[in-house]
């Protein structure tokens, strides 16, 4: 397929040729080589625990390539996504952050509107699809290439038009080479920029915290240099996480063998007697009412505030929800959610193992930074 | 582990017919040995059903429309199982076993149906069986991939492994108020001995009346009927046993002893 065409290009050059010149028939010897579209294939780099559960799923029309995924980490910090320039994804998925919003309960969009729900962050989503058909707090788009399309054109947030953002990039020097190189094509639209956007998201792993050398070394048997143990207090926290009978975090927020942290199902943990429509909004099941999407409990100590509509400030508010302040009346309610009884030494203990998953090398991975 | 290597005797029957013709073309008079046949095989289907007594499963329903033995009444709103080592008996106590698992959940219709990898030599068999969750040498923790991806994981502290069973719901309680009960079942751990013990906690069932005759390729029905999980031969209380139970010794034997009676065939 490609070398058709390949040779189409090059007869349409050598017709094209003899149009604009017919005096000189004999000298039709294209002035320029016919490019030749050969991204380089790019294969993620996993932790090697990460193979205990199935491997991300790569959509077959947006392999992912090493040329691809640098467009999408330029178009990722790219303002000109915005409605007046001012802002990008970053601005509400900040890399050092583990690409949330710093200290923000509700984003601020163009013009400093206010988004309806807390940003989510940003890891290891090429499992998304694995785990779950569905993205965002609410479930509403089903691929990370949807995902990206929704933003740009959110009367909270970019409030741009996806026909203004592809003039824009159009009219730069720097990006339509940079399509051409990703794509083949310098004409650029919303599917590719969003394709090459979810390329880069794609590469966000992180794998890297104290919890998974840990684990790496001592459940796994597989030599790192150091000393990786856990304090009593995070050893102890870590029984509380998985214990049915105290913490119980495990069923939803996954096992040191679900290395995502999270079931990715979506759940309704009690928040509210009344509560925002959640899944239902998309579903339209009145069973789905009040259900979010499991967040991962890796990297907690970047992702403050938090819940969907960030109403809590810290990991102590948020374990003393679970712990008493869950409101049972909450339609559709998961059954877990009942009063856990944990003293202060507990609290305190789950909360120190929750940041043994913290991975500060994933918040500081220079890959990662504009 | 019961265990028969089907493709060993494959193996040995095409080494024999390629021994045999060798022998001819090196001799190459009219002595003809006869070649081994190999039985022909066939592929096996298992359609998972799950009943209410004499009424098909109905989840996620408003009312309550089910009753235990102790006349409880309960809806279900998740139902996940796995079963694994489908195994096809002779008269002669020949066994052939599939040895995988398989893991289904009611509200993945594509998991209700499981084709066996393991293809089944035509004959008679006087039963079928398999084991309800995974025995000793398959209950190894981490080892599948789709099932970690699940969060099918059994605590560590409770002896690792992975769950066999998520049977939820809600139930009246003595109050005829709405409470969850979480049916899990994976390895039980006793806590009334130091150092606490861990009991393999699965079960192997020989369906009833399961004879069936391979000529070609086949299919059944392994029927499930869910109140059995809740009597005989123990009654379970659900306003003693809602949740959590996967600590609870006592549950998770008795589990383990009221799951045989669970199943049936039908073809």
């Amino acid at each position: 397929m490609k070398r058709i065409f390949n040779y189409t290009l090059l007869i349409i050059i050598l017709l094209a040729s003899c149009r604009e010149d017919d005096d000189s028939v004999d000298q039709i010897i294209p002035s320029e080589e016919p490019k030749i579209f050969s991204p380089t294939p790019y294969s993620l780099e996993l932790p090697p625990h990460f193979n205990l559960i199935n491997s991300p799923i790569i959509p077959a029309d947006n392999p992912l390539t090493v040329e691809g995924i640098a467009l999408g980490k330029k178009l990722f910090f790219e303002k000109l996504l915005s409605k007046d320039n001012s802002i990008s994804c970053a601005s509400c998925h900040a890399p050092e952050n583990a690409f949330n919003d710093p200290g923000m309960a509700r984003s601020l969009g163009v013009g400093g509107t206010m988004s309806i729900r807390n940003a989510m962050p940003l890891f290891n989503l090429a499992w998304g699809s694995v785990t779950s058909q569905r993205f965002n707090w609410h479930g509403s788009v089903t691929s990370l290439e949807a995902q990206a399309l929704g933003p740009v054109r959110d009367p909270l947030e970019m409030q741009e038009t996806w026909i203004n953002v592809a003039s824009k990039l159009q009219g730069t020097n720097d990006y339509p080479p940079l399509f051409e190189k990703a794509f083949g094509t310098n004409i650029i639209d919303s599917n590719l920029v969003v394709k090459a956007i979810a390329q880069f998201e794609r590469t966000l792993i992180s794998g890297d915290s104290k919890f998974d050398r840990y684990f790496l070394e001592n459940e796994l048997g597989i030599d790192l240099p150091g000393n990786h143990t856990l304090s009593q207090a995070e050893q102890r926290g870590f029984d509380i996480f998985m214990a049915e009978g105290t913490g119980d975090c495990f069923h939803c927020h996954g096992t040191p063998f679900q290395i995502l942290w999270s079931n990715n199902e979506f759940v309704n943990n009690g928040l509210d007697a009344d509560p925002d429509s959640g899944l239902a909004w998309i579903t339209k099941n009145p069973l789905d009412v009040g259900k979010f999407k499991t967040p991962s409990v890796r990297n907690l100590a970047f992702t403050a505030p938090y819940m969907h509509d960030g109403r809590f400030n810290t990991l102590d508010e948020v374990v003393e929800f679970y712990n008493s302040g869950v409101n049972n009346n909450s339609p559709n309610i998961d059954g877990r959610q009942k009063p856990r009884n944990l003293n202060a030494q507990q609290k305190a203990d789950l909360i120190a193992f929750l940041n043994t998953l913290n991975d500060s090398s994933f918040v500081r991975n220079p890959s990662f930074r504009p | 582990m019961k265990t028969f290597n089907y493709n060993k005797i494959l193996f040995s029957a095409l080494a024999i017919s390629i021994l045999s013709f060798s022998s001819c073309a090196d001799d190459d008079d009219d002595k003809i040995v006869p070649s081994v046949i190999p039985t022909p095989t066939y592929t096996a289907t298992i359609n998972l059903t799950q009943y209410v007594n004499d009424s098909v499963l109905q989840m996620n329903t408003t009312d309550f429309p089910y009753e235990n033995a102790l006349m409880q009444k309960f809806k279900v709103t998740k139902f996940q199982y796995l079963i694994s080592n489908v195994t096809f008996t002779k008269s002669d106590g020949y066994t052939i076993v599939d040895e995988d698992y398989h893991y289904v959940d009611l509200t993945d219709s594509s998991t209700l149906s499981y084709t066996l990898s393991t293809k089944i030599p035509a004959g008679s068999y006087t039963s079928v069986g398999f084991t309800f969750g995974f025995d000793e040498d398959d209950n190894q923790s981490g080892i599948y991939t789709d099932l970690n991806t699940l969060g099918w994981n059994w605590p560590a502290m409770l002896g690792g492994g992975y769950h066999f069973l998520r049977l939820e719901g809600n139930y009246l309680d003595s109050t005829n108020t709405s409470a969850e009960f979480k049916t899990h079942m994976g390895t039980a751990r006793d806590n009334s001995v130091t150092p606490p013990t861990f009991d393999i906690n699965h079960f192997d069932v020989s369906l009833p009346s399961s004879s069936l005759t391979v000529t070609g390729d086949f299919s059944f029905d392994i029927e499930m009927n869910i109140e059995e999980w809740y009597t005989n031969p123990t009654d379970w209380d659900f306003n003693v046993w809602n949740a959590p139970v996967m600590p609870i010794y006592n549950a998770q034997k008795t589990l383990n002893t009221n799951g045989p009676s669970v199943f049936t065939f039908k073809q």
